[in-house]
């Protein structure tokens, strides 16, 4: 997923970067990060106004 | 998910982010398939002579919480320092919970002439730390509702959603001998008949408030759909159009009724408002379309239609427009279902000769047969939660229902009326 975080913690609209392939999970993790919302503000040292966030939900088989 | 927005505040304290325009942070987290998180009961305190139900607790709680798929239920040894009924401190939860344990369950119960009165713990099972304590007060006839809704206060608190517990399921049932309309508990309990009608009552739906059931029956003769107001009892006819009325589905802000009718020559899906006015035909080709069902946001209908030669799964915007199909393997597939999230479709499938339940993405690319086995399969139904289904088989015998996991997993038997029980619909 990529969305971008603004100093608020809002986000605009988040977007699929790279599908896993499956529908049902893309969806899931779309829904996480709405659920997420809203995010903390930025904590003080970080000058930025807004931040490029790409994170990757990954699901693995439980050995 | 509010560990989502600690997990990015941290990252943010220590990412290394450099002060260029576009600044990106790239972070992701591994989530491993089956993990549950491991809850034990750890003790019920009651009465001395009502030690009876503790048993009954721990079962109808153990038997919700596992249903969730949020948590593994284990059995920690006993804690003998709990039988004198004090609330447990932390120190011996942290000492419970040397076996692993997550969340620690602690409940006592009391029941005074006719009313009740539960006490429910949860605790954190390494800090020992309450994370919740609820009381629950109820008519003694009610105990399952009662840990029925002290299950899903868990759930809520461990996920942000609450369980399902306290839902219940409509069914068509011949017990009568003609099909009257039954409601029951999510897990098969207090079975109830609801319609009187000595006719064939079929497919029932809730309104999505839960306030109204409504179903199509056949008591005035030629098939109509009728709405029962669960709260006073009270019958009323909602569509009677010439010719059949059938397969009703209430949109979800509840402001629409979508059904299939026979008035113009084979059936065509109609729309019409609570009242049963403002009356409009949906599709308009030459072949039969029915069992409508909508998307949780209301946008678009999937339906049956065998308009490309067989039975097939169809969608269309709620309007009517942009129809296109959805199912293009084997010859059979009906009776679609929108699970209440949006990201499935389950549906009646024939596979090999057999019917069986099967589920598609609502853009045709993930497809998935989720039932095997002896018998027939049919009629699927989604819980609330978009976790569970619930549908009809022949597996076992002449006809009952079984819940299972969305993906088909922990399949459970529900009736055992010995009549032939179909048709369900999970309450809201």
């Amino acid at each position: 997923m990529v969305f971008v975080l603004s100093a608020t913690g809002n986000i605009d609209e988040p977007k699929i970067e790279k599908s896993s392939g499956n529908a049902f999970f893309d969806q899931a993790a779309l829904r996480a990060i709405y659920q997420a919302r809203p995010f903390p503000p930025f904590p003080q040292g970080i000058q930025e106004p807004s931040l490029k966030v790409h994170f990757s939900f990954s699901l693995t088989e439980k050995s | 998910m509010r560990w989502l927005g600690r997990l990015l505040f941290l990252a943010l304290v220590w990412a290394d982010v450099r002060a260029s325009e576009g600044a990106e942070v790239f972070l992701g987290v591994t989530r491993s398939e089956v993990f549950r998180i491991p809850l034990g009961i750890l003790y019920v305190v009651t009465p001395p002579d009502q030690a009876k139900y503790s048993s009954e607790i721990r079962t109808v709680l153990e038997g919700d919480l596992r249903r969730s798929q949020v948590f593994r239920v284990i059995h920690p040894p006993l804690v003998p320092e709990l039988a004198g009924g004090e609330t447990p401190s932390a120190e011996l939860i942290k000492k419970a919970g040397r076996q692993d344990l997550q969340a620690a369950v602690w409940i006592s119960f009391a029941q005074k002439g006719e009313e009740l009165m539960l006490e429910g713990r949860v605790y954190d099972g390494k800090t020992g730390q309450m994370v919740m304590g609820k009381r629950y007060m109820g008519q003694a006839q009610h105990l399952r509702t009662v840990i029925h809704r002290f299950s899903d206060d868990i759930v809520f608190q461990y996920t942000g959603e609450r369980g399902v517990a306290e839902t219940r399921v409509v069914f068509s049932s011949s017990l009568t001998g003609s099909k009257e309309l039954y409601l029951m508990d999510y897990d098969g309990y207090n079975v109830r008949k609801i319609t009187g009608d000595r006719s064939l009552n079929l497919s029932p739906k809730w309104s999505p408030d839960g306030n109204w059931i409504t179903y199509t029956s056949y008591r005035g003769g030629t098939p109509a759909i009728y709405t029962l107001d669960m709260a006073t009892g009270r019958l009323s006819k909602t569509v009677g159009l010439p010719g059949l009325n059938i397969s009703p589905a209430w949109s979800p802000s509840g402001g629409e009724l979508a059904f299939a009718s026979s008035r113009d020559g084979p059936t065509q899906i109609y729309r019409v408002d609570r009242e049963g006015k403002a009356l409009r035909r949906l599709t308009l080709d030459q072949s039969d379309n029915l069992s409508p069902t909508w998307s949780p946001t209301g946008a678009e209908i999937a339906f049956t239609s065998n308009r490309g030669g067989s039975p097939q799964i169809y969608m269309m915007n709620a309007a009517g427009t942009n129809v296109r199909r959805l199912t293009f393997s084997g010859d059979y597939n009906t009776s679609p279902s929108w699970s209440p999230k949006g990201v499935s479709i389950a549906y009646t499938c024939r596979v090999d000769g057999r019917l069986r339940i099967c589920a598609i993405s609502p853009d045709g690319a993930t497809l998935a047969r989720l039932t095997d086995g002896p018998g027939e399969d049919e009629s699927p139904a989604w819980s609330p939660d978009g976790k569970h289904l619930i549908f009809s088989s022949t597996r076992l015998s002449r006809g009952d229902l079984f819940m299972m996991n969305a993906d088909g997993t922990e399949m459970e038997r529900l009736t055992f009326s010995g009549a032939k029980n179909n048709s369900p619909a999970w309450s809201p």
